[in-house]
């Protein structure tokens, strides 16, 4: 505070000089009264007499001094009242000021400084004070800093922050940020003060940049938009007056001034669409995704969604839109449409296929058993009513065709059944195999009460699938094992399940006749038979139909043997 | 075996006489009525057409009907002998060929009493016909005149 303001502080120090003189006289006039006092002294009363003269004038000045000083201080405090009693008043005012302030002189010498100048500088106020302004610019900037300023000294103006410059402040820790500065000059005591305000500007910075990178990238999206945007002005309601490049590829047009020039009325392919398009423009200032068909500068016509809404923009209306060229899509559909009529068609058909075998089916059990049905039962009857008239061989003939008869018909059954397992949606449920198993022995046991054969079934074999279907697939592998071991003695069938790499699998095991493994492979097949029929009777179908539901469970089935020892069946289900 | 009859539905000539044949060889000694399509069956249970003028109060202990026949199939016949007042409880098997879930299932649904497979093999066919004639003629009670 060298200059800050010299004449309240001047009084004050006076003041307290001439106060001090006189009270130092005081104390001298008394020590030395005290110290004559045992002396004898010529003149002794005449020198206390002085020593009092000098101590009463010095009293009577330091009175004089006093009110003169009052007299200025009062003369002084009613000119310049501000700058006197609010001096802490105004330090407050300049650290409460929004801005970084600084007061220099002519010289760029910063003399004050306030708290938000220590604050975004990062300098302490007595580390400003007495340096050059420079020091706040980074150390490119200086020199050019000391010429602005020399031109501003010759004609100095005050500059709001409004036409400030921007300029690059730097901190005590070298990092810079963008600041605004305005300056006002002033003179005082015949010298030049510039106040500086200065305001740091990097989050109006940071969010100018971010305003203009948003309206980049907008503008980026309008330009790479795949489909048409564009602009129409109500003043010119017959051409466009903005189109995105998107617009200027579904017209076919060389240019985007190509596409403005061109007139809307000829963008439409039907004058009945324009008369539309006008139309519903004039009643509702808006369209929403309305197809219409329009033209390409090429001549070629095509299908377009149009959405157009309006908005007023600087008070003048007008017409933002979208157009999408819908040709594309428009084929697409049009294949969908007549793939789906083709699948449609095929459905029927398929349809109409399964009906036919079902009535097919339906015939073939009912009308093909017929025939048997009187062939073994006339064979029969001749074998009963005519036994007399019979040899051997006539009679030997007769059971043959009547054997011929039942074989056919069990084939009957059995390929009808193979066919209804193909046409059965399956029904998944809960399903008990070992119950199923046991159902199924206790069958076999009740038609052949004649054969011995242990049976170990696992208990609680719990699974999902068709309960109807896994029945008659169980059914086919214990008829299997039951015929294959009728010719074996200490005959057993072992059902159960194990893990096989992660999987639970279902054997049926037994110890009859059992099968080459050569002839594995063929075991699945319909109508494949391993054995002669005279010495095990079947159709060859029980096994293929066995396949096809395990096939329907998503699982898969196969087999191990060995001529005479037995033969396994494995099966897996979809977990 | 009782005076009653027997209403045999069948179509085929030697279906009918295996029928027959196997009723008589189980001693069954009932008359044995015979229709070959379902028009026949319906006039000969209300009384009308080729039937008109029986005394329908007088109806066979049992029809053995098949499913497939002219004109009106089975279960035609059987729907509309459930839906008269005077046959409703009129005992009725199904004796067809066929083994289909569906037909057995639309059966039962009709209201048939029973439904038996007519099996290929006569040794079989003579048992289902004995046990048939026995069960029918002989073991149930028809329900009363109503």
């Amino acid at each position: 505070m060298h200059h800050g303001n010299p004449f309240s502080e001047n009084f004050r120090i006076s003041r307290i000089i001439v106060i001090f003189t006189a009270i130092t006289c005081c104390v001298l006039l008394i020590i030395f009264t005290r110290l004559i006092r045992p002396y004898e002294l010529p003149h002794k009363n005449l020198i206390a007499f002085l020593f009092l003269a000098i101590a009463l004038s010095m009293v009577g000045l330091v009175l004089l001094i006093a009110r003169q000083s009052a007299e200025k201080d009062k003369a002084h405090s009613k000119k310049e009242n501000k700058d006197y009693w609010n001096e802490a008043h105004l330090r407050a005012l300049l650290n409460a000021a929004p801005d970084a302030i600084f007061i220099t002189d002519g010289t760029g010498t910063i003399h004050i400084a306030n708290a938000l100048a220590e604050k975004w500088f990062g300098y302490r106020k007595d580390e400003f004070v007495g340096k050059k302004v420079e020091m706040l610019v980074p150390e490119h900037l200086r020199q050019a800093h000391i010429e602005h300023r020399n031109r501003y000294n010759q004609n100095p103006s005050t500059r709001i922050m409004a036409s400030g410059t921007e300029l690059v402040g730097i901190r005590s820790d070298g990092s810079e940020f963008p600041m605004e500065v305005s300056l006002s000059p002033s003179m005082f005591g015949g010298e030049l003060w510039i106040t500086a305000s200065v305001r740091d500007i990097t989050l109006r910075k940071e969010m100018e940049l971010a305003k203009l990178h948003a309206q980049t990238r907008l503008s980026e999206l309008v330009t790479n938009l795949p489909v048409g945007v564009f602009r129409i002005c109500d003043s010119d309601l017959a051409h466009f007056q903005e189109v995105n490049p998107a617009m200027v590829t579904i017209f076919a047009a060389q240019s985007a001034s190509q596409l403005l020039a061109s007139s809307l009325e000829s963008l439409f392919f039907d004058h009945k669409d324009w008369s539309t398009y006008t139309a519903r423009m004039a009643q509702q200032f808006h369209l929403n995704s309305l197809e219409f068909r329009f033209r390409r500068l090429n001549g070629e016509d095509f299908f377009g969604f149009l959405t157009i809404a309006a908005n007023t923009i600087n008070g003048e209306t007008v017409y933002d839109g979208i157009l999408e060229d819908i040709t594309e899509r428009k084929q697409q559909s049009e294949r969908i449409g007549t793939l789906n009529k083709d699948l449609e068609r095929r459905k029927t058909q398929l349809e109409q296929i399964n009906q036919e075998l079902e009535s097919f089916s339906y015939s073939v059990s009912h009308d093909l058993r017929a025939p048997l049905r009187a062939m073994d039962g006339f064979s029969s009857t001749l074998l009963t009513d005519y036994q007399d008239q019979l040899d051997e061989r006539g009679r030997d003939r007769l059971l043959r065709i009547r054997s011929a008869a039942q074989r056919m018909a069990t084939l009957i059954d059995d390929l009808l059944n193979l066919s209804r397992v193909s046409r059965t949606e399956i029904a998944w449920t809960p399903a008990n195999l070992s119950e199923l198993a046991n159902g199924i022995i206790n069958d076999l046991r009740q038609a052949n009460p004649e054969r011995k054969m242990e049976v170990k079934i696992q208990p609680d074999m719990q699974v999902k699938g068709d309960v109807r279907l896994l029945g008659i697939a169980l059914t086919n592998l214990f008829n299997n094992a039951w015929k294959f071991s009728g010719k074996t003695s200490n005959a057993t069938i072992e059902f159960g399940c194990e893990r096989q790499n992660d999987q639970t699998v279902y054997f049926l095991r037994d110890n009859g006749a059992g099968f080459e493994m050569e002839y594995a492979g063929k075991l699945f097949g319909a109508f494949q038979r391993l054995h002669d029929i005279g010495e095990f009777p079947g159709s060859g179908i029980g096994l293929a139909t066995v396949q096809r539901i395990i096939h329907k469970h998503g699982g898969r089935v196969w087999a191990t043997g060995e001529v005479n020892k037995g033969a396994t069946f494995y099966f897996t289900l979809k977990s | 075996m009782n005076s009653k009859t027997i209403l045999l539905v069948e179509d085929n000539p030697d279906d009918e006489l295996l029928t027959l044949d196997a009723l008589k060889a189980n001693h069954v000694g009932n008359a044995v009525i015979v229709a070959r399509n379902g028009v026949e069956a319906l006039d000969y249970m209300f009384g009308t057409g080729k039937f008109s003028g029986r005394d329908v109060t007088d109806q066979p202990a049992v029809v053995l009907l098949d499913l497939k026949l002219p004109k009106i199939d089975g279960l035609e016949v059987l729907h509309l002998i459930r839906a008269d007042e005077r046959t409703k409880f009129q005992p009725v098997v199904i004796l067809t060929s066929s083994n289909e879930d569906e037909d057995r299932i639309r059966g039962y649904k009709l209201g048939a009493n029973s439904y038996v497979r007519k099996p290929v093999d006569f040794d079989e066919f003579l048992k289902a016909a004995g046990q048939l004639g026995l069960y029918w003629l002989l073991l149930n009670q028809p329900p009363p005149h109503y």
